[in-house]
């Protein structure tokens, strides 16, 4: 069953293939996500290539920090792409309309939520009370990536987190979920949403002080 | 602003989630790309021939009804024998089209395949009818 739609995502320059123009950032990327799936559920394969080539790239980013695994993740998102081909007639006329959503929002929702049931399946999204939190890895994925910037420092220090930080910090922070839909997401409490968030934060300020400390 | 948001502001949290928002991912693998094209081109041969033989039983059943009755057996249209092919055609080089090398052969001949089984069902279906109209 295919999830609701919700927002649409900011477009961005993937090719596409003769006929379509790559339209500019900002501008008619809904329009180009949807007439590249129309043109895909007729059975042409460039369409198809051409949008996963513009959606997959941040499905597979956020995905990866959601599992803490790249190859697991494009499992994920070929999943999702799969379930949208399949989908594709419920984004053509009424429907779509009917639903108001975009066809990347729909894909960052559907990868969204098959990347939870997997960490649900695992036990690792376990409720509060039954599991106790993990204690934190070693911090020296930090250590990796002294040389490099304060994004790629934020993104280690996100993916050595234990599962649920991790998952909350990149609902909220990433994908800009709401506290309330993050408790919903987890199977906790808004409260048990906030604590993990606060723990989260304060282990991520702290690398990245000392990453700032490691490079001067 | 609480004082946790102003610890987090301070230490520069704020701004590197900021930047890893806005951070473009890297593209995705040429052979993830592959693998979803062909997904999509499975995904819609198989709705066509679907959509095919669902066309086909409607067709005789508005023709006549559903009991089983004797009629003349005709199997397949040369009609409808020819859209199949041509839709099968389609799918085919437009998977082929889709991709480059050995990625696009074999998507290729997986939609072929597919083509090609779909086109038998349609065989099937009208031998089946051909037994009954034989028993009745």
């Amino acid at each position: 069953m295919a999830p609701p739609f919700e927002r649409s995502d900011p477009p961005d320059d993937a090719p596409s293939p003769p006929g379509l123009a790559c339209a500019p950032p900002g501008h008619g990327g809904d329009a180009l996500d949807a007439a590249l799936l129309a043109r895909a559920s007729l059975g042409e394969g460039g369409a198809a290539r051409a949008l996963a080539a513009r959606r997959a790239p941040a499905l597979i980013a956020v995905a990866t920090r959601l599992l803490g695994d790249a190859a697991e993740a494009e499992d994920v998102a070929q999943e999702a792409f799969l379930r949208l081909w399949r989908a594709a007639p419920d984004f053509s006329g009424a429907g779509r309309e009917a639903g108001g959503g975009s066809v990347g929002g729909w894909l960052r929702r559907t990868t969204r939520n098959l990347c939870l049931d997997r960490l649900r399946r695992r036990g690792r999204l376990a409720p509060m009370e039954a599991a106790p939190e993990p204690s934190d890895p070693a911090p020296s994925a930090l250590e990796r990536v002294v040389a490099a910037d304060r994004a790629a420092a934020l993104s280690a220090a996100i993916a050595a987190l234990p599962d649920r930080q991790r998952v909350a910090v990149t609902l909220r922070h990433l994908e800009g979920l709401a506290n309330p839909e993050i408790a919903e997401a987890l199977g906790v409490g808004v409260e048990a949403v906030e604590s993990l968030l606060a723990r989260a934060r304060r282990t991520l300020a702290a690398r990245l002080a000392a990453h700032r400390e490691d490079r001067e | 602003m609480t004082g946790e948001d102003r610890s987090d502001h301070a230490s520069g949290l704020d701004a590197a989630f900021a930047e890893l928002a806005a951070a473009p991912p890297r593209e995705a693998p040429a052979a993830f790309l592959d693998a979803c094209a062909a997904d999509a081109a499975r995904v819609a041969l198989e709705r066509g021939t679907a959509a095919a033989a669902n066309g086909q039983g409607a067709r005789r059943q508005a023709r006549f009804g559903r009991r089983s009755v004797a009629r003349p057996s005709r199997g397949p249209s040369p009609r409808s024998l020819a859209m199949a092919a041509a839709a099968a055609l389609g799918f085919v080089v437009g998977a082929s089209g889709a991709l480059d090398g050995v990625a696009g052969q074999d998507a290729a001949q997986d939609a072929a395949l597919a083509a090609f089984e779909g086109a038998d069902l349609l065989g099937e279906a009208a031998a089946l009818d051909l037994t009954l109209e034989d028993g009745s």
